[in-house]
């Protein structure tokens, strides 16, 4: 808990809380093509054109990461004044939904 | 000359190139040793007109530059294969026709060879033994009613048998090395990332590497020169300098230094083994070698916490085989239930045991208990191998706790048959380079394997000392031809 930030802190049945609020954006990353394969990204398309062998989930198929995505979030980070990590993790989480070829 | 199917890679490519024989000759050869074989179950599927067209192609036009020239070789049937269908030995891909290459097999044909056929393999490569394939257990050459290993079971006895002069297989756990040594050939698990994963059915994606199964150490030089390539399809593909492991092939060893880990002398470990291990440890000092005593501490803990990473990528790996896109599926009142009914039909016990296991070690509340604690276990795995390293050039191994077993022999009894796995597991974990070579034979005449584990990326040196203890220990397989009519 930081110091001189008490208007930052609620008190709740005589406990002290100190508000901290996270937000989950979802925004598409102006690029040509999708952020684990190479698909195109193009708005309008016919449906089943912009698939790759990735996309649906095909056996042995690997996602590439697309650097050029990497370096857009990089650049947002950049104009949020954040701190840019040197390293980062993905996670894989598993549904069975039918939008999901992955699961 | 000898027989065309009894010969090793290395006179098979030179006979070709020297127009002895043609390629159309040796995969005739082949192609009619296999169809006298039905009864060993190897293949899956069989490609043989296809090959002879193709071997017919390359004699009308031969390359002789190529490092496989119009040699036909057989595959287990991990590797996707355009055109050709990908089963996995599973009953969920029973039907599936990649309309794609993998890298491996891609790097294969462009060398020449021409595929022959697709090999028996455990469900997923998921089995010590070939008794998980939806397709029936593949049998061993060795002796009737004896299990190849596995998971690259058909692929071990198709290459023991002389129905591929060379093939590949999968090793997540052992599934080169354990078949390798139950078959009496030699079988290589590159160091991960020297072989690509693109268009390799997933298991463990952080543990699986192709390599070369064969039946000497040359032609597993070779064949690792072939298939090791950086692939920027594979974001796990390393760029390292790759040798030109066959050429740089020497049986000069002298003064380089072997570990023997005290922890792999497990209790309970047959006195054949253990002799075994002895003969492989004189062996290696005729060679020159210098023999050093290395501890790595952690071993005990290599098998438990493979199999719950293992597990848990599986789980993960195998969520997308849902009946939608491809391969089998059932007949469902509505989208869940169709899920339901296809991955109950389609998989089998084996593969839904581990997906079970790892969907539970990955779920909220057993994830840092389990799965997180493996992790951990497995980073210090890898400090054991580094340490040791510091000391020594290689380390050497038995393959396995035992010969190979009779089929059904393990059925009842999955614990026992993952201790199979108990010295090929650490190497996977720590993602290093492990060779099995034929050492000896036990009792019954069953074959036994010694193994050789390197440095990351040293996969030339452990080859060098598996080419010079070959030499000294002069392993000849006894195949009977029993299973031919």
């Amino acid at each position: 808990m930081k110091k001189d930030n008490s208007e930052y802190l609620i008190t709740r049945d005589n406990n002290i809380y100190e508000v901290v609020i996270g937000l989950e954006v979802h925004a598409q990353v102006i690029s040509n093509s999708k952020l684990f394969s190479s698909s195109s990204t193009t708005f309008g398309a016919e449906p089943n054109t912009q698939v790759s062998l990735v996309d649906a989930a095909f056996p042995g198929m690997l996602p590439v990461i697309n650097e050029y995505c990497v370096k857009q979030a990089i650049k947002t980070g950049i104009g949020l004044k954040a701190q840019i990590n040197k390293r980062s993790v993905f996670d894989r989480k598993n549904y069975f939904y039918a939008d999901l070829p992955q699961g | 000359m000898s027989e065309i199917t009894s010969q090793t890679l290395t006179e098979l490519v030179e006979n070709i190139k020297n127009k002895n024989i043609s390629s159309e000759e040796t995969t005739k050869a082949f192609i009619k040793r296999g169809e006298k074989s039905k009864d060993l179950n190897v293949y899956i599927t069989q490609d043989f007109s296809s090959a002879l067209n193709k071997a017919k192609d390359f004699d009308k036009n031969p390359n002789f530059e190529l490092k496989l020239p119009g040699i036909p070789i057989a595959v287990k049937d991990l590797f996707c294969t355009n055109k050709v269908k990908t089963t996995a030995g599973s009953k969920i891909l029973s039907n599936f026709i990649p309309p794609y290459e993998s890298t491996v097999t891609q790097n294969i044909w462009n060398e020449g060879g021409i595929l022959l056929g697709k090999l028996n393999c455990d469900e997923f490569a998921m089995g010590s033994s070939n008794e998980t394939s939806f397709f029936g257990n593949a049998q061993s050459p060795i002796d009737k009613g004896l299990v190849p290993g596995g998971s690259s079971g058909g692929s071990a006895s198709a290459l023991a048998a002389n129905l591929t002069p060379i093939t590949i297989g999968t090793d997540t756990g052992g599934s080169i090395r354990q078949p390798a040594s139950f078959t009496g050939t030699v079988g290589l698990k590159p160091t991960y990332g020297s072989c690509s994963r693109y268009g390799i059915v997933a298991f463990a994606s952080s543990l699986d590497q192709a390599g070369p199964m064969s039946k000497n150490v040359k032609d597993c030089a070779l064949l690792q020169e072939i298939i090791s390539t950086y692939d920027e399809k594979d974001s796990t593909s390393i760029d390292f300098k790759r040798n030109e492991y066959s050429k740089d092939l020497t049986s000069n060893i002298k003064g380089k230094k072997i570990g023997i880990p005290k922890e792999y002398r497990v209790d309970g470990m047959p006195k054949e083994i253990e002799d075994l291990w002895t003969k492989g440890i004189e062996y290696a000092k005729v060679c020159g070698a210098e023999i050093v005593d290395i501890s790595l501490p952690h071993t005990n803990y290599a098998l438990p916490a493979y199999y719950i990473v293992a597990p848990a990528e599986a789980s993960s790996n195998l969520a997308r085989y849902d009946g939608v896109k491809y391969g089998y599926r059932s007949k469902g009142e509505n989208l869940i239930d169709m899920y339901e009914k296809t991955r109950s039909e389609g998989f089998g016990d084996e593969v839904k045991r581990r997906i079970m296991l790892g969907t539970y070690v990955l779920s909220s509340g057993y994830y840092d208990a389990y799965y997180l604690k493996a992790q951990k276990v497995r980073k210090l795995i890898k400090d054991d191998f580094d340490e040791a390293y510091k000391k020594v050039d290689a380390i050497l191994t038995p393959s396995t706790p035992s010969a190979a077993f009779k089929i059904g022999e393990k059925n009842n009894d999955p614990v026992s048959m993952y201790l199979n796995d108990i010295f090929t597991v650490p190497v996977n974990l720590a993602g290093l380079p492990a060779i099995s070579i034929p050492a000896g034979l036990d009792v019954k005449g069953y074959p036994l394997g010694l193994q050789i584990i390197g440095k990351a990326f040293d996969e030339q040196n452990i080859l060098n000392i598996a080419y010079a203890m070959e030499e000294k220990i002069e392993f000849k397989n006894k195949i009977t031809d029993w299973w031919i009519k």
